[in-house]
């Protein structure tokens, strides 16, 4: 089946029909671990009219490029066909890499409107450079799930479980954003594991448990969203899980400024956030 | 018509007029060479530079001061250990293997030769992520044969070293196979006559006059596949993963350590440079020699 | 014959068809002498087991190396038949000795004492300080006496030598023929030496097996071949003239037209007849006296040699005929005028074809 996520989630995507996750199959499947990942979820702003009230002040025009993490590939394509339907004249351009590459871009001078990181330690790169407009601000959260093989054979729940020395684990290196803040949270709940290998990027995590290689992975939870039926997710208990915060920013060099305001502001709407929220983000 | 270019290479020619005769013909394209030269190294000079600049630029960057104190940091010494381990068995498995699939294709009448040499090269030329996905469906769990190799023997391939080992042997041996074939085909198989005239058996032929002849290319053949199993990443990290001291090789420890020590990353890019160019000076006659 | 050689075989290559009957005895010497193309060298292959035949056997010793009706077939190193390459192919990564050795040692014979055999063959041919050189660091001559002790010291039955002064230059050449020919004296098995050099057949071998397009087409001792040519291609080669015709009494009709007078013998039928050049004379008027062949024919090519001339002439038969550069001076002879010409029916040799 497909992932089965909190049921929020769940409904969300099924309701925009966003995110590229194929309709199809009974909706409400029970999801095996019903957890909720969090209260914050901006249910509320599911039926996201377009031309709501977030941008009422005037349409922007050309070309905004935006330097964006690669974890946002889905829901960013999501939020530029949104905000092009309110600013026809504008064209979002995205430029996705890893948060790093992304810093070394930016401060090596390559134009661009917005920076959107899926850390601070690389948001602090370029402020530490000056070349941020405004104090960056977070616009969305991601949390930690268990990615595991459909069907769920191991009957993870927790991040306990995967202590299970017959458990064939994989993490992201602690050297990404993804690894370290797994590590983080193992730690926080005091469970020892022994992964068979630690990916250079989450998405490879994703993927070893998509081709059965590994019994589990801790992954985000906007990665299960894309993910293929071979995978499921399980939601780490609020308790036990980390959130990591992606920071935006609009970029002092830019030559479409106010582009790159409309545009983080719309990615801070009610609508920006309802599509982030389909595609597996917790909104802010 | 003629005598336009001239004027910018700065050598005019003393006749101006249209006449073309022979020897004139020559005297009025004198000038068009140099330009020619100059626009020619122009370009060759900008390709070199395509090469240098990073090398120096990797060089510059390197904290010089740091590196006997990164060299021998347990990621470095970790990666290096192991790179050294995988690189030198896949060069084992590949001359062990490779020299054979050389032979078969060198002196054998095979069948669609030219497509099982196809198969057999295509490495090369494969994206190593691609090479390691086929891996993965070939010997990973779920894999046609990995499946069953782990029920038969327990024996796993993802995740360990022995899969890093296949990954590289994967990549590697067909630069060991190609240059070991077009010696075995340089090679004087009357000599091989001459020696069986003399009672000598296949092996003692192969082991005392094939090898003999072949042994600069299976040098080369060597070196070349050592230095790109020595390299090896694509198919690696997607077939064995990333696990220091199990399957984080060199390669794959410059690409992590990017985003965590930058300055380790550049000592080990350098350290994997010095080998790349020991492997050409070991190849002088062969490549850096026209 | 127990000891000897034998080979009946047939075999194709290319386009051509190889159909050869021969048999050598043990301490015999057998030139196989033709053309080039003349398909000697593939049966030198076939005799050495380095190609297949296409039918018949090959007996070498009292033992079959090859029959095709029983579908045996030794490999070339189950044969013990030495080879003497054209090019010698000797292996220039080893040492001398180690060449030497190498058949010994494929054998297994123990490294110390193949390397022994090695230096007592060296030193027969004179070698022995060359013993640790690479073969690539010798002189022709050198090599081919490294190229013949190394087949000699694997201890054969039978020795293939394939034109074995081909690759050395003229002035060696004949020094080297003479020493190949003792040495070959000194070897008990037989030997099947190959090549195109009519001379060097006949100086080496004690029998020419004559090989054009395949087919045997004489064989015979050095002088018999020499002195009755069955094939213009010999005849030329030993340097006579080779005429065929059909005989009755004291005269052949000959083919291409004409006649000579021959000795009065009682041939008939169809015959070779030989004459050598140097029985033939030149006249600028036309000669009288005793029975003769005499007739006027245009002179096609002179050519000098030393001080022997050898001048073709035309018509029906065209001949060589030798004479010396004094009597050309005299007879003021050049290409394109006529000529007399005459020999004597006694210096005709006829023979059976």
């Amino acid at each position: 089946m497909r992932t089965r996520l909190a049921v929020p989630l769940l409904l969300l995507a099924l309701l925009a029909g966003a995110c590229s996750i194929e309709d199809g199959g009974p909706p409400a499947a029970e999801p095996p671990v019903a957890e909720r990942p969090d209260e914050q979820t901006p249910g509320a702003a599911t039926e996201a009219s377009p031309g709501s009230d977030a941008v009422g002040d005037g349409l922007v025009e050309g070309e905004i490029v935006v330097q964006a993490a690669a974890s946002l590939t889905d829901a960013f394509a999501d939020v530029a066909e949104a905000f092009s339907a309110d600013h026809p004249d504008a064209t979002v351009v995205y430029n996705f890499a890893g948060s790093q590459a992304l810093a070394t871009q930016i401060v090596e001078g390559a134009p661009a409107d917005v920076f959107a990181s899926a850390n601070f330690t690389q948001m602090d790169v370029v402020a530490e450079n000056g070349l941020v407009v405004d104090e960056p601000e977070v616009f969305v959260n991601n949390q930690l799930a268990v990615a595991v093989e459909a069907g769920n054979p191991f009957g993870i729940s927790s991040l306990a479980d995967l202590a299970d020395p017959e458990l064939v684990l994989v993490l992201a290196a602690p050297d990404v954003p993804a690894g370290s803040f797994a590590a983080e949270a193992l730690e926080g709940a005091g469970v020892e594991v022994t992964p068979a290998s630690l990916e250079v990027d989450v998405r490879s995590v994703l993927s070893k448990v998509e081709l059965g290689e590994a019994d589990a992975g801790i992954v985000y939870t906007s990665d299960l969203v894309t993910a293929s039926d071979a995978v499921e997710g399980v939601v780490i208990p609020e308790a036990e899980n980390v959130v990591a915060a992606y920071p935006i920013a609009a970029l002092d060099e830019g030559p479409n400024p106010e582009g790159a305001a409309a545009f983080i502001d719309f990615v801070l709407s009610a609508e920006g956030q309802a599509i982030l929220g389909e595609c597996g983000f917790v909104g802010v | 018509m003629p005598d336009t270019a001239p004027a910018a290479a700065g050598i005019t020619s003393a006749d101006p007029g249209p006449p073309r005769p022979a020897q004139g013909g020559v005297a009025s394209s004198r000038p068009r060479l140099p330009s020619a030269h100059v626009v020619l190294t122009c370009l060759a000079v900008l390709a070199l530079a395509l090469f240098l600049v990073p090398l120096v630029g990797l060089v510059a960057r390197t904290p010089l001061t740091r590196i006997p104190e990164l060299i021998v940091s347990p990621a470095v010494v970790q990666a290096t250990r192991l790179s050294v381990v995988t690189s030198l068995a896949a060069l084992a498995i590949s001359t062990v293997l490779g020299v054979p699939l050389a032979w078969f294709f060198a002196r054998r009448d095979v069948p669609f030769a030219n497509l099982l040499r196809a198969i057999a090269v295509l490495p090369m030329v494969l994206p190593p992520v691609v090479g390691g996905v086929a891996l993965l469906l070939a010997f990973g769990r779920r894999g046609l044969l990995g499946g069953p190799l782990e029920q038969v023997t327990g024996v796993r391939l993802p995740f360990t070293t022995a899969g890093a080992v296949m990954a590289a042997t994967f990549v590697a041996m067909p630069f060991l196979v190609v240059t070991v074939e077009a010696g075995l085909r340089q090679a004087d198989q009357r000599l091989e006559d001459a020696a069986s005239t003399l009672g000598a058996s296949r092996w003692t032929i192969y082991r005392r006059i094939t090898l003999p002849q072949i042994a600069p290319s299976l040098g080369a053949g060597m070196a070349l596949c050592w230095a790109r199993a020595l390299g090896e990443f694509g198919a690696t990290i997607t077939f064995a993963g990333n696990f220091p001291g199990r399957t984080q090789t060199m390669p794959l420890a410059v690409y992590l350590l990017l985003e965590s020590d930058a300055q380790a990353a550049y000592v080990l890019s350098l350290l994997l440079l010095a080998i790349s160019v020991a492997v050409l000076v070991l190849l002088r006659g062969r490549y850096l020699s026209p | 014959m127990t000891d000897g050689l034998g080979v009946d075989v047939t075999m194709r290559r290319g386009t051509l068809d190889l159909r050869v009957e021969l048999d050598v005895a043990a301490g015999e010497i057998v030139a196989v002498v033709g053309p080039n193309g003349a398909g000697k060298s593939t049966l030198l292959q076939a005799v050495a087991g380095l190609l297949p035949v296409a039918a018949g056997r090959i007996d070498l010793a009292g033992r079959t190396l090859e029959d095709t009706t029983t579908g045996l077939r030794l490999a070339a190193e189950e044969r013990d038949v030495g080879v003497v390459f054209q090019d010698y192919l000797l292996f220039d990564h080893l040492s001398v000795r180690e060449n030497v050795a190498f058949g010994q040692r494929s054998t297994g014979t123990p490294r110390r004492t193949a390397r022994a055999i090695a230096d007592t063959w060296l030193a027969r041919v004179g070698l022995a300080e060359h013993a640790a050189t690479r073969p690539d660091r010798l002189s022709g001559g050198q090599r081919q006496r490294v190229a013949l002790v190394r087949a000699l010291a694997a201890d054969p039955a039978c020795l293939l030598l394939d034109e074995p002064l081909a690759a050395l230059d003229v002035d060696t050449r004949s020094t080297v023929r003479r020493e190949l020919r003792d040495h070959l004296a000194d070897f008990a098995g037989p030997v099947l030496v190959v090549t195109h050099e009519p001379l060097e057949a006949l100086a080496l071998a004690d029998r020419l097996v004559v090989v054009e397009d395949g087919q045997v087409t004489q064989v015979g001792d050095a002088a018999t071949v020499a002195r009755h040519p069955r094939s213009d291609w010999i005849a030329r080669l030993v340097g006579v003239n080779l005429l065929t015709g059909t005989a009755s009494g004291g005269a052949v009709a000959l083919d291409g037209g004409g006649a000579v007078r021959v000795p009065d013998t009682d041939q008939h039928g169809e015959v070779f007849v030989a004459v050598h050049p140097r029985s033939v004379s030149l006249h600028r008027d036309e000669p009288t006296g005793s029975p003769r062949n005499v007739w006027k024919a245009a002179i096609e090519d002179v050519e000098v040699d030393q001080d022997r001339v050898r001048v073709a002439v035309g018509g029906a038969p065209s001949l060589v005929a030798e004479v010396t550069a004094a009597a050309l001076a005299d007879l003021d002879l050049a290409a394109g005028g006529d000529v007399w010409i005459s020999f004597k029916a006694a210096d005709v040799t006829v023979y059976p074809r």
